[in-house]
């Protein structure tokens, strides 16, 4: 702030003020120079270092697209050395027929390797050879391979994640299925970060540990549904209780201040599992690092909470997971009324533990959910990458339609919007899931190379963004509006190939430049 | 793979064209059970592709990717195929199909991606040229609407903006309004294109219509013609949805038949529905004449996204205890109750709000414009319960309706002595819009309904899953699995 002199502004020449020439007049004359000095060498200092920004940005996508050509060459170098090897072991195999032997059933040549062969690698690897396994010596059992090894690159795009479905789930979690209150021998990590460091720079921290919870959930849920059996009106109990918060998300709408009733429901069922009793469980297995005892007076402070409690929370979590599925998913509006009532739930200290908030376990329910969430990738050409983008399956083992798995997608990428992009300044409690979840979310889609995007991530991205853009913008300014730019003009702009789902992202720029008069082209 | 359909071949054989030149009005009929015949690719053993991933050096993953070393196991043409019977499953795009940009780009804001499979049909004969006519059937949900929107916004001749070009008829003012939605939409980012809807109270006595589509009622529209408020020189296209109920009702079809007679230069009659019951289908063969035909059997009737499911109540009363639980089954979004009187349909209002549903009721007991608004709050979200008498059983769509509720099994005839079938098919066909699950639950508590929907059922021979009300834990498990199971509860064939 300007300092301000009795005197008045200095531009306010009175010819009847005598002081007009006091030194004071003149020190503030040189403050307010000084100051407007500042603020334009702020700005100007700003502008430059955006442009630098701007211009390493740049950079990098230069430098990846490079990278992907490179990659891109040496794959194909590589696949056509395959046949090559395949083509020549054929050769090697055609003048070997078996002498005509008419007694045993027909037993065609040993065939060669077929070199369709999945890799032994974990990763599908489909566009860039893996750095430690070159996929092509797996291919042909021969010994003496010639094939010269793509040289490592550490930043190969190639996905490395392990496969999604069999993290070993940690031996403290195991635990919690012996029912009662067992003593937790062993506590849950703190930080549990085993292969985090491996991991390329895509893929969000704590991708695994949100898998180990999920089946640490699940393993909740047994053991739950096993006292049930022998405990008939406990399972009466949960079932209702059950079926009380899944109407109650049901009952949410948009319509302000209508949805008192059903949130007061919910809470009050969460509340309830305390009074029933149950045994306690440490809910630090269900969280991604366990925070130690608050110094401060907060509720559930020890070392424990009740198993039922936890249980309806991931059933709470399961509800809103599904109405994102089925219901935002074909109107992404309704989305908005049910990540209110998550902010508000799981920023609710009473229903916290520590002072923390347990929403990591919704989280884990939407990290395997919507794993391009997480800036997990995917082709959605091969199994394997339908797997790791979240493409489920039906009872019989068939992928589920393409327009499902879309719809899916659409209320999954609008929820996680409305979790995310929550204000949180004028209330008492904590941001459980602050906004910077949804930039990372943004950053780790958008900075997919074009030859490994998938349809999965334009629909995500395109109903993480619909209706979320002022919010957006709200928390992020001029940030956000380039970021804006580089997800809905940049980022399909680059698509391989010109689909559905990268159109749709484009036609909503033109609709926020047509309804908002947001043009992000220019 | 030798069985799998060439979709250029079969569409010859499936849709017949008429042979314009010797007999205009002779047709073949066929039926889309040529595809269901058509063996699904043999399913590929999955496990064996499973496998494959885990183990290098297994070679079962099938010599037909040889050529093709990817360091990944694809998607195996099975599964991209897998739903070769459903009614949504297509192979094409949309851009495949040369539809004007203009008219793509709002299809993408509406988040459509592929083709359904009437729209993959349908729309080459309905875009070609000269303009043919079409009778068209497919199951409820699955983009008759947007067939012949694409149809007729790529008819327009825009350089007459206030000339009217394409008349589209429904049955109810609420179909009109949202066939106009659906066409404003798709419409959106078409330069120049008018829309107006010709609704009771819709038209000022003595204004012109003056917009290059047209959405109306027919009583409505034919007024506007007589008061010579509604220049027809220019009608190039009649599109009637939900034309089976139209022509069989005695008023309505006379409408029609006058408003069509009205239009000297129409190019293109249209005729859209979910049924087409035979005696109607004779009279909607002479209404447009020479048309392509897509039809359905039967027993294909039914999208098997529907699960169908009924609940045996304790009697009449009992029925609202059980109607309170069922929310809590299964994750609802929004959901229809048909209910048979005006009276119950608002008792049941009362309670459920209690409950803390947001409900709203409509019946023929609701004027025109409150109508409108009541059907608004629905499709907007604000209400999520919608309560109902038959007003509403055809065409209206909320895609985020997951369950229709048959509080009163629909009946016809004197005194309600006779299961309706039809009217089931279309109530239930709210839910399930274009390839999501929905569920139906109709309550019986007596012989007589137990009956009713019996027949119902051997009708369209649809296994129905039976509920308990006694135990809800149980319950909610064999809903979980119904939902899940790609079968139950439907009459999809293995």
């Amino acid at each position: 702030m300007l300092r301000r002199s009795h005197i008045g502004s200095p531009y306010n020449h009175d010819m009847r003020f005598e002081t007009r020439n006091a030194e004071d007049v003149h020190k503030d004359a040189l403050a307010a120079a000084l100051a407007e000095h500042e603020r334009v060498r702020a700005i100007a200092l700003r502008a430059y270092e955006l442009n630098e920004l701007r211009e390493a940005q740049e950079r990098l996508r230069l430098q990846a697209l490079q990278e992907e050509e490179r990659v891109r060459i040496e794959t194909e170098r590589a696949k056509e050395e395959c046949r090559l090897r395949e083509i020549e072991n054929k050769k090697k195999q055609i003048p070997v027929p078996a002498p005509r032997v008419k007694t045993p059933p027909p037993r065609a040549p040993s065939p060669p390797p077929p070199a369709v062969q999945a890799p032994a690698a974990p990763a599908p690897a489909a566009q860039a050879p893996k750095p430690q396994v070159p996929a092509a010596q797996k291919l042909t059992a021969q010994p003496n391979n010639q094939l010269p090894k793509p040289t490592s690159k550490p930043t190969s795009p190639a996905d490395q994640t392990p496969p999604q479905k069999a993290p070993q789930p940690q031996q403290s979690s195991v635990t919690t299925v012996q029912p009662p209150s067992k003593e937790q021998t062993k506590p849950a990590p703190t930080q549990l970060a085993p292969s985090a460091s491996k991991k390329p720079p895509h893929i969000l921290a704590d991708v695994d540990r949100y898998t180990e919870i999920h089946q640490s959930l699940k393993k909740l849920r047994a053991t739950i549904v096993n006292e049930g059996k022998q405990n008939l009106p406990f399972k009466k109990k949960t079932g209702e209780m059950r079926r009380a918060i899944r109407t109650s998300m049901g009952q949410l709408t948009g319509e302000k201040g209508s949805n008192k009733q059903p949130m007061a429901k919910i809470v009050a069922v969460l509340k309830e599992s305390f009074q029933v009793g149950s045994p306690g469980v440490d809910p630090s297995i269900f969280m991604v690092s366990k925070p130690g005892p608050s110094q401060q007076d907060v509720r559930n402070n020890g070392d424990e909470l009740p198993m039922l409690f936890i249980y309806l929370l991931n059933q709470f979590a399961k509800a809103v997971v599904a109405q994102f599925v089925d219901e935002a998913g074909v109107s992404p509006k309704a989305a908005e009324p049910i990540g209110i009532v998550v902010a508000s739930i799981f920023s609710n200290p009473e229903l916290g533990w520590r002072g923390h908030s347990l929403i990591d376990i919704l989280m884990a329910k939407m990290r395997v959910a919507c794993p391009v969430l997480w800036g997990i990738r995917g082709s959605e050409r091969t199994e394997e990458g339908r797997a790791r983008l979240g493409w489920k399956k039906d009872d019989e083992g068939n992928w589920i339609p393409e327009q499902v798995h879309v719809t899916r997608m659409t209320g999954l990428g609008a929820g996680y919007a409305a979790i995310s992009l929550r204000d949180f300044s004028k209330s008492r409690n904590e941001n459980p899931w602050p906004p910077w979840h949804y930039w990372r979310a943004m950053a780790s889609i958008t900075s997919t190379p074009p030859s490994e995007a998938s349809s999965t991530q334009y629909v995500v991205l395109k109903s993480m963004v619909e209706n979320y853009e002022q919010r957006f913008l709200g928390f992020y300014g001029n940030a956000a509006l380039a970021a804006l730019r580089i997800a809905l003009v940049d980022f399909p702009g680059r698509a391989v190939e010109r689909s559905a789902a990268s159109s749709a992202l484009a036609v909503l720029a033109d609709k926020l430049k047509r309804d908002k008069g947001l043009d992000l082209m220019s | 793979m030798a069985a799998s359909p060439n979709p250029a071949g079969s569409l010859e054989d499936r849709i017949s064209k008429p042979n314009a030149a010797t007999d205009a009005t002779a047709q073949s009929i066929s039926a889309w059970e040529a595809d269901a015949a058509a063996p699904a690719e043999a399913k590929d053993d999955q496990s064996g592709a499973a496998d494959a991933q885990v183990d290098g050096a297994t070679d079962a993953a099938g010599g037909s990717a040889l050529h093709e070393p990817q360091y990944a196991v694809e998607v195996k043409l099975s599964d991209l195929q897998a739903d070769a019977n459903s009614p949504l499953y297509s192979i094409g795009s949309f851009e495949e199909l040369g539809i004007n940009p203009q008219i793509l780009k709002g299809m993408y804001a509406m988040n459509f991606k592929k083709p359904s499979k009437i729209q993959e049909r349908a729309l080459p004969l309905l875009l070609s040229s000269p303009p043919t006519n079409m009778i068209a059937q497919s199951q409820s949900g699955t983009g008759k609407t947007a067939a012949f929107v694409i149809t007729i916004l790529s008819r327009l001749d825009y350089t007459k903006p206030k000339s009217p070009q394409a008349l589209c008829l429904a049955p109810s003012r609420e179909l009109a309004r949202q066939i106009e939605g659906v066409i404003r939409s798709i419409g959106q980012f078409v330069d120049g294109l008018t829309i107006q809807a010709a609704v009771p109270g819709a038209v000022e006595r003595n204004a012109k219509v003056e917009s290059m589509v047209v959405v109306g009622t027919p009583g409505t529209v034919l007024d506007l013609i007589k008061r010579r408020q509604f220049d027809t020189s220019e009608m190039k296209v009649l599109c009637l949805d939900e034309a089976d109920n139209m022509l069989d009702q005695q008023g309505l079809g006379e409408q029609c038949l006058r408003v069509k007679n009205a239009l000297r230069n129409v190019e293109q009659i249209l005729l859209f529905s979910a049924t087409f019951p035979d005696a109607v289908m004779r009279y909607a063969q002479q209404f447009s004449p020479g048309a392509n035909e897509i039809r359905l059997k039967r027993d294909e009737l039914t999208v098997s996204g529907i699960k169908q499911m009924y609940m045996d109540c304790p009697s009449d009363e009992g029925k609202y205890e059980t109607l309170a639980q069922l929310y809590g089954l299964m994750t609802i979004g929004s959901s229809i109750i048909f209910v048979k009187t005006k009276e119950s349909a608002s008792r049941i209002a009362a309670r459920l709000s209690q409950d803390g549903h947001k409900v709203v009721a409509i019946h023929g007991g609701f004027e025109g414009a409150d109508r409108d608004g009541i059907i608004e709050d629905f499709r907007q979200g604000r209400a999520k319960v919608l309560i109902t008498t038959n007003v509403l059983a055809r065409g209206i769509d909320v895609q985020s309706v997951s369950m229709v509720i048959n509080y009163d099994i629909p009946m016809k005839g004197a005194s309600d002595s006779q299961p309706d079938p039809e009217t089931y098919l279309h109530r239930i066909g709210r839910t399930g819009r274009f390839g999501r699950v929905g569920v139906s639950i109709s309550f019986v508590f007596d012989r007589k309904s137990f009956q009713a929907l019996s027949e119902i059922a051997k009708h369209y021979n649809i296994d129905l899953v039976r509920l308990d009300q006694n135990d809800w834990d149980k319950t909610e498990e064999i809903v979980k699995n119904v939902i899940k199971s790609s079968r139950a509860g439907t009459n999809l064939k293995a």
